[in-house]
């Protein structure tokens, strides 16, 4: 045993020639020995009294705080936190469709059919499309800027009245979310709301509006701006990086925020600049969640220019210490810290676009909505000139060790709609599958990585394992969707690992065992495939036969995406627990009495096999109920 | 001599005990200052929680043992024991050999990772009423008693079991 | 009970320590030629002017008193006549004894290479040593050090830091500290010694010590024919034991009197302790000396509780344990990284912590699983754990940073 390991087995190898570098899988082991009271959630630092850590021997606070309000006022912060990150995310794409509306920003609008059954969806229309993408940007943001006691209008349109009558009765239908997350802040400061149940309530309240905004309805938009994902194979891991082009590899989750880079880069303009350097070209390399996205939309847009996904959060730093990469641009999270001294040995030159996601040592440019195309060459500039810095072919500066790594036929480009499409037009064919028992039933594998759960991705790599091999077809989205596809899951030789039944559909289909939903904000696009699965098999969102799995979830956004899962009612497992196990009420709640609730249930546990026996066995109670298996 | 007593099954892993020890070997034993100007480094805690590797926390500290190996193999005179019975180390003296580091067969003689080449060990807080890491511990896994002459000084209750050998 | 103890270094304090400690009566006179107490593994700071002779005292100023030593400095002893049970000393002294410890120690080995004899070149085993190329050093331009073991780096880099002059060093082996290195970490030893501006010369050994006209040393001729100049040279390769004295009384081993498991010689009252001796080393399982000072320190602690009527074994003893700080890195080889069992399984663990630091392990181990020699390097701050492992045929457990070994815990519980 070395160092934290990875189910990458590849990846694994290359660290382990790279002991030159400092990684997070160094790091991991370092940061072993974890504080008993941080994981149970039963430290409190809110105010100069604390902090406060509840025992046998002090089960209060100072202020009086129990464990279960001191567990749920953490746990409603970290949930704020989650939800406010997606909803920063829906809020810049609502305001680069809105300056393209309304002629500010000189983008393309590349799904003229997205934005036609979106506006259609809410009910608007306009004589033009710009017209039309200013009417669906300014429904967007005034919900997302409404007060607390009005409520989000879209949210009608996006989930089933089932849905809505139970939040309504729970009274978590969401007002404005910013409002909500700003209260949800207030409400657990120093010695305001001590009702655990109230707070509690409250993170479902955010999961909402984190899922149909953050989540869906960034997709949506950046389906019109940056067109529609379709299904087609592409390349995925560190080889994707060609040494011989410039590459700027992207990170965070905005993938709008790209869409002058994008466009100029597709320019014989934008790839002269590249050339000029000494280079073949300039290509985009996807480092972390928004490269994931720009894989599922590369049929749509910088099909030639983005070469494809390196990896997911925890391989990027051994992606930079390869020396491909000339240039990063952040502009959203899941950019590590630990990237800067790689960067400043590797001379990367980092470049953010957004303050939230500022790295000490990036700079910081401004991203002026009109001025995307001057952005855009900029940018452009400063990636060829560190090209020809640091990797000039006459002096080059810094070794360049791009290995062997990932898959050259991954699947790519899945989504709801194109999925459907796949189908023949409607999901029926799945839901025949399933009524048939050629597949046992259909589960999510999603979220992030985390190096927690026996290494990076070992559990996601491991429960996917099981669940193919027992016939349940998997969908995949997020840092989870990087990994299994670097570990030859999204290829369609997976079908081999996969059981009789599954593989027979595999090769009649020609698609892998897991479909590749590309970036976390899919978690979206498959919370709408189990909305329209519903509708198709006439069921409500409880009732349906399908399990959520975030194996290896790592941050706030994951909780607030989980609390997502959990308030439209469907079962949700995760292998580590949040740090809410110092608290027996909140820990019944979401256990035990959330199925009378809205209907959704969570379950812990960190054994694949138990996790994938258990997972079973719910798709098979459900699909019992329904009448419809053996 | 009083000993530390350990009872492994009470830690919680909050390295409280690591922060009090970095607190009262640090200049003005000022946690802030610690912090402040990355000093921090310098000043490597005397204890360490430590993580089996069957997941149990096992808090580590030296056992002032009634034979220390580590005064043993001291080149320079700068490990002694005083008349408290703890090991303490002459920071003066001190040459940063390390062969105290390979041979005290807990681990617990390291070397500093300040600027200056000396080794760094827990000196037993003998200047004061109660050991700082027991002081810190919120949880009782570190406490203080009575001990027979001729022991170590530090005695572990509930110490994690050992894995068998593979 | 009168107890001589010929040598002041470590064997000799620690045995009259112990005696001391059991029996507050006894009489305890300690010879030795030095003139001084000095830590011999400082003599490298003393050599580069670093560190004053008197600093390297390792035993405090009130040494003797504490314990009621009789220590005579300065006093060498020309023989020893065991029927008599007395010894003679150079200033025509006789001493009776009851018992007796020869904690004599070893003198720098100097090869027979033409030009070796006469002013310019040293050897680094005493105090006179290192002050003698200490008072030179200013005036030299090229230093020679003879043999890239232990001592030799540690001169080298001493000097190179102390900014004295040009040092190079001659290795017949392919890489420094043979004896502790294996070609891994050798072959990046001798790159980092290079980068901090030692010139080290691998593969090569003297021929001859050329002299000038004033009979001081001008160059140094190779083996391989090259030509180095040279002002000063320093011979660092290898001791021979100082049994001198003992020869003409009992069984001689091949590199030392050899001692049994309670330090006892073949001359019945007759102990031996430290570098003049050569005993089981118990992790190869071979008669062999044991150079390092804390072997030193045990087995002299030995001999003096036997010498006091107490019953102590040199268990678990070895002196295959090397620590030294070099270029600024820690370094610990633990076992016989010379003498590898190609059965012996290797690995090499390598990685670069949050402090920068790259940390290097190179563990063998055994077909049952049991460590048989470690080189850490880096991080040394388990090394403890790994040289206990070695000694006691265990496993050393889990080897991930951060993870405690489990044998660790057999040693509490």
């Amino acid at each position: 045993m070395s160092r934290c390991q990875s189910a990458d087995t590849c990846l694994s190898h290359y660290l382990e020639t790279k002991t030159d570098i400092n990684t997070a899988f160094d790091r991991f082991a370092e940061q072993r020995v974890k504080c008993g009271f941080g994981q149970l959630g039963v430290c409190c630092r809110l105010c100069s009294n604390g902090p406060c850590r509840i025992t046998p021997d002090s089960p209060k606070g100072v202020c009086g705080a129990t464990a279960d309000g001191i567990v749920a006022r953490n746990f409603l912060r970290m949930v704020a936190a989650g939800a406010g990150c997606y909803l920063h995310v829906c809020e810049a794409t609502a305001r680069r469709l809105k300056s393209i509306g309304e002629g500010v920003s000189p983008l393309p609008i590349r799904s003229k059919q997205s934005l036609d059954q979106l506006a259609a969806m809410f009910g608007l229309d306009a004589a033009t499309t710009e017209e039309k993408a200013r009417l669906v940007a300014d429904q967007v943001l005034a919900d997302l800027y409404k007060p607390r006691h009005e409520k989000m209008n879209l949210i009608q349109h996006l989930v089933p009245q089932e849905r809505i009558d139970t939040w309504n009765t729970l009274n978590i239908f969401p007002g404005g979310a910013k409002s909500e997350v700003f209260d949800a802040l207030v409400k657990t400061s120093t010695n305001l709301n001590t009702d655990p149940v109230d707070q509690l309530l409250h993170c479902l309240n955010l999961g909402i509006s984190t899922g149909l905004y953050g989540l869906t309805m960034t997709n949506l938009m950046n389906d019109v701006m940056m067109g529609e994902p379709e299904i087609r194979i592409a390349p995925t891991g560190f080889s994707v990086a060609d040494p011989d082009y410039v590459n700027i590899a992207v990170s965070g989750h905005s993938h709008s925020v790209y869409a002058g880079l994008i466009d100029f880069l597709e320019s014989e303009e934008g790839q002269a600049i590249g050339k000029a350097a000494g280079a073949e070209g300039v290509r985009i390399v996807g480092m972390t969640c928004v490269g994931q996205d720009m894989q599922l939309r590369a049929g749509a847009s910088g099909t030639d220019i983005f070469a494809g996904q390196a990896g997911n959060n925890f391989t990027q730093e051994a992606l930079l210490s390869t020396g491909a990469i000339d240039m990063v641009i952040s502009e959203f999270n899941c950019t590590l810290s630990g990237i800067e001294p790689i960067a400043e040995k590797q001379q990367i030159k980092l470049v953010c676009l957004d303050d939230v996601a500022k790295l000490s040592s990036s700079e910081l440019l401004a991203d002026v909505h009109g001025q995307e195309r001057v952005l855009a060459e900029k940018l452009t500039r400063m990636a060829s000139d560190q090209y020809r810095q640091r990797r000039a072919p006459e002096a080059p500066k810094v070794l360049v060790d791009v290995p062997r790594h990932g898959h050259q036929d991954v699947v790519t480009g899945v989504s709801e709609k194109s999925l459907v499409k796949f189908l023949g037009g409607s999901l029926q064919p799945l839901v025949d599958l399933v009524a048939s028992g050629q597949i046992k039933g259909v589960a999510a594998v999603l979220g992030c990585s985390n190096l927690a759960e026996g290494g990076h991705d070992m559990m996601t790599a491991a429960l996917t394992r099981e669940l193919i091999q027992r016939d349940i077809l998997v969908l995949s989205a997020g840092c989870t969707t990087g990994g299994l596809a670097n570990c030859g899951f999204c290829s369609p030789g997976a079908k081999d690992w996969a059981g009789p039944g599954l593989k027979a559909v595999c090769e009649a289909l020609g698609i892998p065992p897991v479909l590749n939903f590309g970036p976390c904000l899919s978690i979206g696009r498959i919370e709408m495939v189990a909305k329209a699965l519903a509708e198709t098999m006439n069921v409500s969102l409880p009732q349906l036969p399908v399990v959520i799995s975030a194996p290896q979830w790592l941050e706030e956004q994951a909780l607030a995406d989980g609390c997502f899962g959990l308030a439209l009612g469907l079962t949700l497992h995760l292998a580590q627990a949040p740090p809410v196990a110092g608290s027996p009420l909140i820990t019944k709640i979401l256990t035990e009495d959330l199925p009378s609730l809205t209907g959704g249930r969570l379950f812990i546990e960190s054994d694949p096999v138990k996790t994938a026996d258990m997972m079973e066995m719910v798709i098979r109670e459900k699909l019992q109920a329904l009448g419809v298996a053996a | 001599m009083r000993q530390k007593i350990i009872s492994c099954d009470k830690c919680t892993g909050c390295k409280n005990c690591e922060l009090a020890c970095i607190v009262v070997h640090s200049p003005n034993e000022d946690l802030k200052q610690a912090y402040k100007d990355g000093g921090i480094a310098a000043i490597r805690a005397r204890c360490k929680v430590e993580l089996t590797s069957d997941g149990s926390l096992f808090p580590e500290h030296c056992r002032h043992c009634a034979e220390p190996q580590c005064a043993q193999a001291c080149m320079s005179g700068a490990l002694s024991k005083n008349d408290a019975g703890h090991v303490v180390c002459d920071t003066e003296t001190c040459v940063g050999c390390f062969m105290c580091v390979m041979s005290c067969p807990h681990g617990f003689a390291r070397p500093s990772t300040g600027d200056q080449r000396i080794m760094i060990k827990c000196d037993g807080c003998s200047e004061r009423v109660c050991a700082a890491c027991v002081e810190a511990c919120p949880t009782g896994c570190l406490t203080l008693g009575e001990a027979d002459e001729q022991g170590d000084g530090v005695v572990y209750i509930h110490p994690p079991k050992a894995r068998e050998a593979c | 009970m009168r107890h001589l103890i010929i040598g002041n270094s470590a064997a000799g304090t620690a045995a009259a320590e112990a005696i001391r400690e059991r029996d507050p009566a006894a009489r305890v006179t300690m010879l030795s030629k030095d003139t001084a107490f000095f830590s011999r593994c400082q003599l490298h700071l003393v050599a580069s002017g670093r560190r004053s002779s008197a600093k390297t005292r390792f035993v405090p100023r009130d040494w003797a008193q504490r314990h009621g030593i009789e220590v005579r400095l300065g006093v060498e002893v020309t023989g020893i006549d065991a029927h008599q049970k007395q010894v003679l000393c150079s200033n025509g002294e006789i001493l009776p004894y009851d018992r007796l410890l020869l904690s004599t120690g070893a003198s720098s080995l100097m090869p027979p290479i033409a030009g070796m004899e006469g002013p310019g070149v040293f050897g680094l085993r005493n105090l006179e040593d290192a002050e003698g190329i200490c008072g030179q050093i200013m005036g030299c331009k090229n230093v020679v050090v003879i043999g890239a073991g232990l001592v030799g780096c540690e001169l080298a880099e001493a000097l190179i830091k102390a900014s004295h002059t040009s040092v190079s060093i001659i290795e017949m082996a392919p890489y420094p500290l043979p004896l502790q290195l294996e070609q891994h970490t050798g072959a990046r030893m001798r790159q980092l010694m290079g980068e901090h501006g030692i010139n080290m010369i691998c593969g090569d050994s003297v021929s001859a010590i050329e002299r000038n006209a004033a009979g001081n040393p001008c160059a140094v001729a190779l083996k391989s024919g090259r030509i180095l100049s040279a002002d000063l040279v320093v011979c660092a390769a290898g001791v021979r034991p100082n049994i001198d004295l003992f020869a003409p009384l009992g069984d001689i081993g091949r590199r030392g009197i050899p001692i049994d498991e309670g330090c006892r010689t073949s001359v019945t009252d007759i102990y031996a302790a430290g570098d003049v001796t050569e005993s089981c080393d118990n992790t190869l399982g071979r008669v062999m000396p044991s150079a390092i000072w804390p072997a030193a320190r045990r087995q002299g602690r030995v001999a003096g509780i036997n010498m006091s009527g107490g019953s102590e074994a040199l268990t678990d003893h070895t002196g295959l344990k090397t620590s030294a700080v070099l270029c600024g890195i820690p370094l610990v080889s633990l076992g016989p990284i010379f003498d590898l069992n190609p059965a012996w399984q290797k690995q090499i663990y390598e990685h670069t912590d949050s402090r920068g630091r790259l940390c290097t392990k190179v563990c063998y181990t055994q077909s049952d699983g049991s460590l048989a020699a470690t080189v850490l390097w880096g991080d040394v701050s388990l090394a403890g754990l790994y040289a206990e492992a070695i000694v006691k045929k265990r496993s050393v457990g889990d080897l991930s940073p951060g993870i405690v070994p489990d044998y660790r815990l057999q040693a509490v519980g």
